[in-house]
């Protein structure tokens, strides 16, 4: 069986390290599941397979995000580690990812919390800093948080990478067929679950007739996701020229100023 | 952007700003969330406008370190107007407003900013970029990644914004703030809708039942294609009966989303088990 070398594990730990720091600050997409699990393939030279275990798991996860400072599933490390251990061993991407995959997801929210929770000590040195007006350590303190964000991720993907391996492989072995079929069935239907994450977030029932609009269009009409998204573009653009152009409701005189859209 | 009495260049702004899009969540902690980052961001700030003034150089760095939290996209606005409030009254005064402001536009802003830039962006530029991932395809992700810089460079005009209106942007902005909040969420419904029918891969098996009657010693046997039959009452019919009852769940006291996972994954191996479900 083909192993890792070193080179490819360091790559991938990297890009896991600063994708979380990227996305906490300029968010270019390196944080995103797919990207890293893409990466990952093609580190290990299978990209097809990222792409279908972080498709997978991003599934899990739509419009899911860290609001008010909650840990949500790292879909993207475990993805990482997923698309790295899995194409080697040759096992279904998508059973893997609905198996291993969300198991390490849900762990690895453990680390998240260790680390927002470990910033809490360089809160406190720089709290004695803006008592002195040292401006200096209090923004050195501020990122010495990048340590323990980068480690969160960074450190399981490597130490999993490096060791792993026969994890995997003897987990593989002793399950039986039965489950690695019923995971592999927990893949397709996964999905349902970020869709009604989402659909708790959205304004359902005030409007559910745009739910049932996309519905219609894909299921009775077969139209693919891009185009029900152009004409969901529509809807949104209709729904915007409405709630600006009759502003009596807001009763402010928020008409004038159209500075803001260009 | 205006600059006609500033005490900062445009160069000067533009680093401000970086430094928060840099700096706001890096030292992210559960006791002041961003409050280290806007702190650490205003640090520039703070030296030009109170550096030869100790006590309100104080006053300054104590009212910046406060609790912060906000959708960091929004954040450049606040930080824009704090900026341009503190410039123009660079007293105690002038403080006390700037942290008020601050703390009443946090809550509001995040709300609006994680609906538009982390739900429903999320979700339909997640659910493109997934549905074409599953088939080998990289230019969905390709589609997100655009989209996210373009948010990046976006983020200096929502700066440039916050800093030229200063506290009159509450006003104006209200309303087109839910405007396009309400127009996302129809975006993010219609997409929602067509995932359901196409992304969730559930197909009931067939499944033989004995009908009682031997013939040459074996039962007879008849096949029931159950998919065939869901179909023809209407297509995607359990995918959007699973849909109902996820989003119902979700909606109890006992059930979050790590849980529901969990019970799906369960739910998937026993309907696999007992051959309801096709593999």
């Amino acid at each position: 069986m083909a192993e890792l070398n070193f080179l490819q594990i360091l790559l991938i730990s990297l890009w896991a390290f600063w994708g979380i720091i990227d996305g906490l600050s300029f968010n270019f997409g390196f944080n995103s599941c797919i990207a890293a699990c893409l990466f990952t393939g093609i580190v290990v030279g299978n990209p097809t397979y990222g792409l279908i275990v972080g498709g997978t798991l991003q599934m899990t996860q739509l419009g899911v995000g860290t609001y008010g400072g909650a840990s949500v599933l790292n879909i993207t490390s475990s993805g990482m580690i997923t698309t790295a251990l899995g194409s080697l061993s040759g096992e279904d991407p998508v059973t893997l990812a609905a198996s291993i995959g969300i198991a390490l997801a849900a762990l690895f929210v453990q680390l998240d919390i260790l680390a927002r929770f470990s910033n809490t000590v360089f809160q406190h040195i720089a709290d004695k800093y803006v008592e002195d007006g040292n401006t200096k350590g209090i923004n050195l303190m501020n990122h010495l948080g990048i340590i323990p964000w980068g480690l969160s991720r960074g450190l399981p993907v490597f130490l999993l990478l490096m060791f792993g391996q026969p994890l995997v492989d003897s987990l593989m072995t002793i399950i039986p067929a039965w489950l690695m079929d019923g995971f592999k069935v927990a893949g397709g239907l996964l999905p349902v679950v970020g869709f009604a994450i989402l659909l708790r977030y959205l304004p359902v029932l005030k409007k559910p007739q745009f739910l049932i609009l996309g519905f219609v269009l894909a299921a009775y009409l077969k139209i693919p996701v891009l185009g029900v998204g152009l004409i969901g573009l529509v809807a949104a653009l209709i729904t915007y020229q409405n709630a600006t152009a009759a502003p009596a409701a807001g009763g402010s005189a928020s008409t004038g100023g159209s500075d803001y859209e260009e | 952007m205006k600059n006609n009495g500033s005490k900062f260049t445009a160069k000067e702004l533009r680093r401000v700003n970086l430094r928060w899009i840099w700096q706001s969540q890096i030292g992210w902690n559960y006791e002041r969330m961003q409050g280290l980052g806007y702190l650490s961001t205003m640090l520039p700030v703070i030296n030009r406008l109170y550096g030869d003034n100790p006590e309100l150089k104080a006053k300054a760095l104590h009212v910046h370190s406060q609790f912060f939290n906000t959708q960091p996209n929004m954040g450049d606005i606040i930080v824009g107007m704090n900026i341009a409030i503190e410039e123009q009254s660079a007293n105690s005064a002038g403080l006390d407003v700037a942290a008020s402001i601050k703390t009443a536009l946090m809550g509001p802003f995040a709300g609006i900013g994680d609906t538009i830039f982390g739900m429903i962006t999320g979700a339909v530029f997640g659910s493109i970029a997934a549905t074409m991932a599953l088939e080998g395809n990289a230019i969905g992700i390709a589609i997100w990644t655009l989209w996210q810089i373009a948010c990046f460079f976006f983020r200096f005009k929502m700066f440039d914004l916050g800093y030229e209106q200063g506290i009159k942007l509450v006003t104006t902005l209200s309303g087109k703030m839910n405007a396009l909040t309400e127009a996302a969420a129809v975006l993010g419904l219609t997409v929602v809708g067509c995932m359901i029918a196409t992304m969730i891969k559930f197909n009931l098996a067939s499944i033989n039942v004995g009908l009682g009657i031997f013939e040459d010693g074996a039962e007879l046997m008849k096949e029931f294609p159950l998919q065939t039959y869901a179909d023809s009452i209407m297509p995607a019919l359990f995918p959007a009966v699973l849909a109902a009852l996820c989003y119902w769940l979700l909606g109890k006291k006992w059930m979050n989303s790590n849980k529901l996972i969990i019970s799906v994954v369960i739910a998937a191996i026993l309907l696999r088990f007992f051959g309801i479900v096709a593999a």
